[in-house]
Formats: C-alpha cells, sequence, structure tokens
C-alpha cells in the first residue's frame, strides 16, 4: 500500500485568550481544532462538512501550516511537515495550494490578475520571464479567462471569474494536492456548478487531490468521493460517501443529512431538529461534546468522551452507541477466523 | 481627471473667497491697529488720524473689502502697515524655511514611523510591539516645545553639534525638524500599526503566505502597500498643518517661517500680512488636499479620481 498523500494525526489547534494586566494571560482557549485524524489518498476527494464554526476552516489552514498547530502531527506525501518553519514549507507549498472561500477577499486589490496568478512562479524558482508568461497564459485559459483579462484588476470581475483566477493561482504551479475551503459558497448557485465543473476538470488534467471543506451537504455529496463530518472541532465521521448518505452512524451525521431537500414529494421525510445552539469552543461540554443536542444522549455520553473508532469497514465514528474498539476488535477476529475455517 | 481637477479648482475659488471674508472682518474686530502701533505714550487724536488716512483705513469697510479682493486677484496683498514691505515678498521669502521644516519634519516622521509601525504590526502583541506602542505614546504625549528645548540643550549647549536657532543651511534644519518629526512620528507609527493589523488579517495576506511568498515581502509588498492609503491621507493633511501650524517650534528654533510672522503680524495688528498670510496658507492646505485626493488613484488603482467621492 502506498502511502496515503496526506495523514492528519491527532491535529489540534488552539486559539489562545490574552487577558490580565499584561495581555499575556491566557484566560481560555477556544478550541478550534481538537484532535483530529484522518488521511487522504491520492487521487480522491475528500470533503469535509460542517456547520460554521465548527473549525473547518481553522483546519484547512493548519494543514497548509498558514496556521501554526498546536500538536499532532502532519504527514503530506510521507514527510513530516508539522514543525517545518515557514521557510522551509516554501518548497512544499508548491505541491499543496488552497482556494479560499471568499473570492473577494483573497485577491490582492492592488495587484493585476497577471500578476496575481504569476508571482507563485517567480517564489518557486521560474526565471525565464517567457516561459511564466507562457504558463499563466496556459492556466488561465484552462480555467476560462482570457489573455485580455489578465491585465485587468481583481475588482473589475464577478465572484465567479474572481474565484477562477483564484483557482488559476493555484493551479499555477502544479501542485498534487488542493485544500478547497468553500471554495463556492460565496458564489451564486448557477454559477456554482460551473466553477465545481471546472474543478473536476482540473482535477483529472493535474491529477489533483482535493481537501474539500463546505457546509452545504449537496455539493459536498456531488463533489466528493469520501466524507468526513465535523463537530464543534472534532470529526464525528468519516466514511465514503454512499455509506454516509445511506447510513450515517453518528446522530449528528443523521440530523444533518435529514435536513437535506428530498427531490421527490413522496420520498419520506423525517426531519430531525436539533435543538440548542453549537456550545461555545472555548468551553465544550465535558465527555462527547455533541451530548447537550443529542436524542440518543446516555449517560455515558456525559462523562466519556467518545473514541474515534472503525465501525464498520472504512466506517469511522466517535460515538458511544456503537460498540467500543475492544469489542470491535474481537469481532473482526471472529470474522477473521470464520473466513479461515 | 481633467474636469475634475478642473472642478477641484472651482471649489477652491469658493473656499478662498470665504476665507477672505472671514480673515478680514475678524481680525477688524480686535481693535484700532493705529493704536496699536503708537505702542508706548500717547498719541494725539490727529496723530492717529493721519495714520488711519495713510493706511486707507478711513475708507469704508466694504471699500476696503473690495480693494483687498482686488489685490488678491493679481497676489498682491499691499503693504505691511509696520514695515512698508510688500506682502506677497515678505511671504515669499519665508515661504521656503516654512516647507523646509514641514518637509524635514514629515521625512523624519516617516523614517521613524514606518519602520515602528510595521514592526509593531508584525510582531503584535511581542516586545517589539510593546517597545512600538510606548515610543508613539510618549511622541504623541511630549510637548513639542518641551523637547524641542531639550534638544537644544543637548546637541547645542553641551555637545555643540548643531547650530541652536536660526535658519543657515541644512544643519540648522535638523534639530527643528526631528523636533517636528519625533512628534509626528507618535501619532503616524500608531496609524501605520493599525492600518498594517487590518490588512494583515485579510485574506489576500494567507493567499500570498500560500504562494510560498518570503515573510518580509508577504509584508512590504502585499500588505504595506495596502495599508499606504490611509496613511497618504494623514500625510497630506499633516503637510498642510505643518505650513502653517508650526508656530511654537518656530518661536522655539527662532526659524523665520510663516507662522511666526503671521503670529507677530497679530500682535502688532498689521492687517495685509495677516491677510495675505492666511489667505496663502489656506491656498497651499487646499492644493495639498487636491494633490492627496489625486495621488489616491495612483496607490489605489481602483480608484478613479473624479468618480469615487467627487
Amino acid at each position: 500500500m502506498t502511502t496515503p498523500l496526506l495523514e492528519v494525526k491527532q491535529l489540534k489547534k488552539y486559539f489562545p485568550q490574552l487577558g490580565g494586566v499584561t495581555g499575556r494571560k491566557v484566560l481560555s482557549e477556544v478550541k478550534a481544532v481538537d484532535g483530529v485524524s484522518f488521511t487522504v489518498n491520492r487521487g480522491e476527494t475528500l470533503g469535509i462538512v460542517g456547520e460554521s464554526g465548527c473549525g473547518k476552516s481553522t483546519m484547512g489552514r493548519t494543514i497548509l501550516k498558514l496556521l501554526e498547530p498546536t500538536s499532532g502531527e502532519i504527514f503530506f506525501d510521507g514527510n513530516d511537515i508539522t514543525n517545518l518553519s515557514p521557510k522551509e514549507m516554501i518548497k512544499y507549498r508548491k505541491d499543496m495550494q488552497i482556494i479560499f472561500q471568499d473570492p473577494f477577499a483573497s485577491l490582492n486589490p492592488r495587484m493585476k490578475v497577471f500578476q496575481i496568478i504569476e508571482e507563485p512562479l517567480i517564489n518557486f524558482g521560474v526565471k525565464d520571464k517567457e516561459s511564466r508568461k507562457r504558463r499563466v497564459i496556459e492556466v488561465a485559459e484552462q480555467v476560462g479567462l482570457t489573455q485580455a483579462q489578465l491585465n485587468r484588476l481583481p475588482h473589475e470581475f464577478s465572484g465567479g471569474q474572481r474565484q477562477r483566477i483564484g483557482i488559476a493561482r493555484a493551479l499555477i504551479s502544479k501542485p498534487k494536492f488542493i485544500i478547497a475551503d468553500e471554495p463556492v459558497s460565496a458564489l451564486d448557485v448557477s454559477i456554482q456548478s460551473q466553477v465545481l465543473n471546472l474543478m473536476r476538470d482540473l482535477q483529472k488534467e493535474y491529477d489533483l487531490t482535493y481537501l474539500f471543506i463546505s457546509h452545504d451537504l449537496s455539493v459536498i455529496k456531488h463533489f466528493c468521493d469520501r466524507i468526513g463530518v465535523m463537530y464543534l472541532g472534532k470529526m464525528v465521521e468519516l466514511t465514503d460517501k454512499n455509506s454516509l448518505y445511506t447510513n450515517p452512524l453518528h446522530p449528528y451525521a443523521q440530523s444533518l443529512l435529514s435536513s437535506l431537500p428530498k427531490s421527490h414529494p413522496d420520498e419520506k421525510k423525517e426531519r430531525i431538529v436539533l435543538t440548542g445552539d453549537v456550545p461555545s469552543p472555548s468551553n465544550p461540554p465535558t465527555g462527547c461534546t455533541f451530548h447537550p443536542r443529542c436524542f440518543s444522549c446516555m449517560e455515558v455520553c456525559k462523562n466519556v468522551e467518545p473514541a474515534f473508532i472503525e465501525v464498520e469497514k472504512d466506517h469511522f465514528t466517535s460515538c458511544h452507541l456503537y460498540p467500543n474498539s475492544a469489542e470491535l476488535q474481537n469481532k473482526s477476529i471472529e470474522k477473521e477466523s470464520v473466513v479461515h475455517v | 481627471m481633467f474636469a475634475y481637477i478642473l472642478r477641484r479648482l472651482l471649489h477652491m475659488i469658493f473656499v478662498i473667497f470665504f476665507i477672505s471674508l472671514l480673515v478680514f472682518f475678524s481680525i477688524r474686530l480686535t481693535g484700532d491697529p493705529a493704536a496699536v502701533m503708537f505702542g508706548a505714550g500717547e498719541p494725539t487724536a490727529e496723530a492717529i488720524e493721519a495714520l488711519n488716512e495713510r493706511l486707507g483705513l478711513n475708507e469704508p469697510l466694504y471699500v476696503q473689502y473690495g480693494l483687498f479682493l482686488k489685490g488678491m486677484l493679481m497676489f498682491d496683498f499691499g503693504e505691511s502697515f509696520r514695515s512698508g514691505a510688500s506682502v506677497a515678498t515678505m511671504i515669499f521669502e519665508r515661504a521656503g524655511a516654512t516647507l523646509a521644516l514641514a518637509l524635514g519634519g514629515l521625512v523624519v516622521a516617516m523614517l521613524i514611523a514606518f519602520p515602528v509601525g510595521i514592526l509593531s504590526a508584525v510582531y503584535r502583541g511581542k516586545f517589539i510591539d510593546f517597545f512600538g506602542r510606548i515610543f508613539s505614546l510618549i511622541g504623541i504625549s511630549f510637548p513639542n516645545f518641551w523637547l524641542g528645548i531639550m534638544l537644544i540643550l543637548i546637541f547645542s549647549v553641551t555637545l555643540g553639534w548643531l547650530p541652536a536657532s536660526g535658519y543657515d543651511g541644512f544643519s540648522s534644519l535638523i534639530l527643528p525638524s526631528v523636533t517636528l518629526g519625533l512628534i509626528l512620528s507618535g501619532i503616524l507609527a500608531r496609524l501605520i500599526r493599525s492600518s498594517m493589523l487590518e490588512v494583515l488579517n485579510q485574506q489576500y495576506i494567507s493567499t500570498a503566505r500560500s504562494k510560498g511568498i518570503k515573510e518580509w515581502k508577504v509584508v512590504i509588498k502585499h500588505a504595506f502597500r495596502n495599508a499606504l492609503l490611509p496613511t497618504v491621507t494623514f500625510l497630506g493633511l499633516q503637510l498642510g498643518a505643518l505650513l502653517g501650524g508650526t508656530v511654537i517650534i518656530e518661536q522655539v528654533f527662532a526659524w523665520p517661517g510663516i507662522g511666526r510672522l503671521i503670529v507677530d503680524a497679530i500682535n502688532q495688528r498689521d492687517y495685509p500680512v495677516i491677510q495675505g498670510g492666511v489667505i496663502f496658507l489656506a491656498m497651499i492646505m487646499v492644493l495639498v488636499n487636491l494633490l492627496v485626493d489625486i495621488s489616491y488613484s495612483f496607490i489605489d488603482p481602483r480608484i478613479k479620481a473624479g468618480k469615487a467621492g467627487g
């Protein structure tokens, strides 16, 4: 088995809330990402879904080391990049890129589109001006921008076009891995599918691996191979698309999916409506962080944090409703012995 | 662009006109120049009458104002009551000194405030930031005349390196410029720090980092250039204010600038000099403002002069 392109182990990102007289005392910590582990295989698209504030975007940025992780490990292409300095990261940035959520805020308003797209090439050591220009024009055409548009400024473009610029910028260095941080949520629905289709075409062309962050279940379903569900800084369920949409295990995932509009009027629809608000990530509930809102809450949930375990094959979840890892191990041994006999 | 500048110049005419009204009538509320000019002793009524006649102060006010306006069109502000010299000439003789001091102060302020403000923002919450903020606060809190006197004591009296006062070549410009610049750099550094902090939080800074750009390049090329706009506005307005508002510094360093000219003239009720000086400063202020507005379109290509704001 080849190494996965990206492996994240127990990744944590806490934001200290400073206060006190000197402003250096840590009053509390916002646990934006709190012990997330997963892998992304080459060529696949892993979707990360969760409501706003659950730490999806923070996680994306921490993986790219745009934010320093608090603890945990990040392996990219088999290399541990967790503790690399910004300088050492530069050589990896060529291979791991990001498409940002807000196409209006993510482009420097004072640079021409050409400069925006070209700049990574300069930094990654393409010295020849002519070959840089050729590459910029090539990428621009791939994302559907004309040569004439390259001399304009970002504010002259619509949201969809600006996102195309963002995609071109991310692609220019021919990366292996792209984190798409809600790439279409700022766009009109009609433009969303255009951009998604573009991203899919580019995936084939560039042999890309995506980590696709979104709060939109329909978009995730359309676009991803495997899906991770996040709640309050933790991954609560991780599995392939079909198992998640047909057989969600975690109560949070179940309630999320029940909010999906059904396309057929006769289709049975049971809406699970959660009560209460998402608790503050600076003071998460004890035990399972979901227990105050959970419709299957048990006594154990209030005190013991459930482990993130493989309940079915390639289907991970962290919930006390499912047998604990010890039992699970026994089960799999039984299965194996059956096979042997 | 051309139409915009023309429109702004038209604006300027109105502004200057209203200022001329204000200056002309308000100084005439302050007392009789003839009485002041005689100073000590008791002048006879005839002597005062004769003086008023000579200075043209016996004419009705509207006639005096009309003559003043007429002269102004040709940049002729009349002659000083006291010395009899042409006011326009007096102003131009002093404009150089004022401009040198204002620019000197700005240059010193920028040399100090740019690095302090940028470093403060980049190392927010760290020691450098703490130092930078303390520095800004000190700069803002110092009375500038006190700082000027201290600098004179240290560098002129004790060390003897620089001239204490006067307007005589580059070396005499250093102390007043540094005094002015230090005070100004406090506010400027704060402004740069806060606008840098705002820009550094923008998403395109993350974009720049993800491009693999060296951090200092992110700060200068992507962040600082975008943070420059409020700074330029401030500097422009300051330049205008410095041209007329450095009276105290001019006093401390015996600097022959326009500010001192006007203050002396007010004390002596030297109407033409006051009027000419104030009008001149107002014109400079309006022009500097116009230049700042035009410069926006160079700094920020999104702003096309005349389209935004107007």
